[in-house]
């Protein structure tokens, strides 16, 4: 199957800039995704380089672009997130940048999903362009919020929040064992 | 106003990069840089915006353009308060040019001729015997000084060549007698770098480079010193105009005593804060070993200069991280700089205002702007940069071995990162815990490798 974009703005609150995410090329549900994304010298990074040689794109971005695919798998599953949720990234290990990924280039993202907890869930996968790999991630673990939480935990006075991770996975236990 | 009595500091050789000059093209200061092309016949211009790393190896342009900088930052600098508190110069070899025009010793344009005419006849020296330097990182001088006397009495040249700081001692000779140093180097746990250069720089195989600098000196005016410049030869503060003719001939050949000229500075002239002015804090590293309570600033761009002249709205007590510039890789947050709030051995405090500005807001998430996490693991990776600048400036984002994100952070939060790093398998391991005045706000821990291990 394929999404266009119009089909992804649906899937995530994302939009440009950090809409990183041209197009779902293969979807099985709750299972496991392909996403693909053209990265462009045209974002917003490249603006103040006042006509130097572009650079290779920002990894960190790479990884965005990577989580929403991600998002996009768990949207699509029964338990995804609703309009008053927000898919955040709350954690990973072992993202490895293989090599840097250049402007121009078409990124192809493959997702699974090892597993759905309540509020959170554990997936994995990787990131090729042109048959090289760029990016794998062992694991990423996405955290469904709601957004009234997000807010209250953000006008609360210093101190009140504490380490109360995003993903809650304290308390799910089983993330906590998988991230060691 | 309380304002410390602060030394100038310039930076040499090898603190040059493709595109240093961008950050200065549109600022008043800039001129400078027409001025120094006509009086040394070099396009100038060029050099600071367009020329390759390869193009700048070359030892007489890669002096020119270090020494333009200087001219360009001090210019800016011109009748701030700043510069009324100086009250002593040094530079690391050719940044000692820079120093005596910061000193009143000489006048920019006889500066940059000395300059000129100094690169030319080393490069010309480089090309009738080939050289190298290495830097010994974790050799004390003693131990450096065995090495190389070792190695001479094999027959080979090679000699100590700059004493920057404890720890960090380079040698400098025939490219025999810097490999056969380099070998040794391991078995006294020293690890040894080769630098980039073209020649045997400050060891005696430069004498031939003395005789075309000699002539220049010869045509050249000297003054007496508003404030007392230490010399790279002696480390001794100088005022009178008479010593600088001998001294910057001998400087060629002889060794760089910077350690000692940064404890003269701070101990002997009182200074306690020490200022560099170049393209980034490059001479600064070694003073945080040599004097780590000495209060640091690196002036690397107009904002910086604006900054430290009064005219911004707080003056620095920082590292503030260059603005980004041709030569540094695109980032998701172009606009937040980071600051070096503190540093010691192998850890520092870091921080970074999140500017409300920045493009990636715009859809993230409309109608509630929350920074990505991803954004943060690019912050610590350039908190280590700027905290280690010797050794993790040029290095990539090669790992997240873990990263875990506690709570949102907003537009605007200023975020707190306090770093640790050490080695790791060929690169550099960093951990980082960040948090905002609301409490702890990630947990990272990254692995840096340099550019050469990339595949």
């Amino acid at each position: 199957m394929t999404t266009d974009a119009n089909q992804i703005d649906g899937l995530l609150p994302h939009r440009p800039p950090m809409l990183l995410l041209d197009e779902i090329t293969m979807l099985q549900d709750g299972v496991r995704i392909t996403a693909q994304r053209r990265l462009s010298a045209d974002e917003p990074w490249y603006a103040s380089r006042q006509g130097a040689a572009a650079g290779p794109y920002p990894p960190v971005l790479l990884l965005e672009s990577w989580c929403q695919a991600a998002a996009c798998l768990l949207a699509t599953c029964a338990t995804g997130s609703t309009p008053a949720e927000l898919m955040l990234f709350a954690a990973a290990s072992g993202v490895t940048f293989h090599t840097p990924a250049a402007p121009g280039e078409l990124v192809e993202h493959r997702v699974s999903l090892v597993r759905l907890l309540e509020e959170t869930a554990i997936v994995d996968g990787d990131a090729v362009i042109g048959g090289r790999r760029v990016l794998s991630v062992e694991q990423a673990i996405i955290a469904i919020r709601p957004k009234q939480g997000l807010v209250a935990a953000d006008t609360s006075p210093p101190g009140v929040t504490q380490e109360r991770p995003l993903a809650a996975v304290a308390a799910a236990g089983t993330a906590e064992d998988v991230l060691r | 106003m309380n304002d410390p009595a602060a030394a100038l500091l310039f930076p040499g050789q090898g603190v040059q990069r493709s595109g240093m000059g961008e950050p200065w093209r549109d600022s008043p200061s800039w001129q400078v840089v027409g001025e120094v092309s006509e009086w040394t016949g070099e396009d100038v211009e060029e050099l600071l915006l367009r020329a390759d790393d390869e193009t700048l190896r070359r030892t007489d342009l890669a002096q020119i353009s270090v020494f333009t900088i200087a001219l360009v930052t001090l210019e800016s600098l011109a009748g701030t308060s700043l510069i009324e508190h100086v009250t002593a110069c040094a530079g690391h070899s050719l940044g000692e040019y820079a120093a005596l025009v910061a000193a009143d010793v000489l006048t920019p344009r006889d500066a940059a001729i000395l300059v000129a005419a100094r690169g030319r006849a080393m490069r010309q020296a480089t090309q009738r015997q080939a050289g190298a330097m290495a830097a010994l990182i974790g050799a004390e001088l003693d131990v450096a000084e065995a090495l190389t006397a070792e190695v001479r009495t094999s027959g080979d040249e090679v000699w100590v060549a700059n004493i920057n700081a404890p720890g960090q001692v380079v040698v400098s000779g025939a490219v025999s007698g810097v490999r056969a140093v380099a070998a040794m180097a391991p078995q006294h746990a020293i690890k040894a770098i080769e630098l980039p250069v073209a020649g045997a720089f400050h060891s005696p195989l430069m004498s031939s480079a003395q005789d075309g600098l000699q002539e220049a000196i010869a045509a050249t005016t000297f003054a007496a010193a508003r404030v007392p410049v230490v010399a790279n030869v002696d480390a001794r503060p100088h005022v009178s105009r008479h010593a600088w003719p001998s001294l910057l001939r001998c400087q060629l050949t002889a060794p760089v005593r910077w350690d000692q000229t940064v404890r003269v500075l701070c101990d002997e002239l009182g200074c306690e804060c020490l200022v560099e002015l170049g393209p980034s804090a490059n001479v600064l590293p070694m003073v945080r070993r040599i004097a780590p309570r000495s209060k640091r600033m690196a002036i690397t761009d107009p904002g910086a200069a604006e900054r430290a002249s009064g005219q911004g709205e707080e003056r620095p007590t920082s590292i503030t991280e260059p603005e980004i510039a041709a030569g540094q890789p695109p980032r998701s947050l172009p606009r937040s700089a980071l600051r070096l709030r503190t540093r010691d051995g192998d850890s520092a405090v870091v921080e970074v205002d999140i500017d409300t500005d920045e493009a990636l807001f715009d859809g993230h998430f409309p109608g509630l702007r929350i920074l990505p996490g991803v954004s943060l693991i690019e912050c610590v990776q350039r908190a280590a940069a700027l905290a280690e600048p010797r050794d993790l400036a040029g290095t990539r984002l090669s790992v997240i071995e873990k990263a875990r994100f506690l709570s949102p952070v907003l537009p605007g939060d200023r975020v707190t990162m306090h770093l640790r790093w050490n080695t790791h398998d060929g690169g550099w391991r960093c951990s980082a815990q960040l948090a905002t005045s609301r409490g702890s706000a990630a947990r990272v821990r990254l692995l840096l490798t340099t550019a050469e291990e990339q595949r």
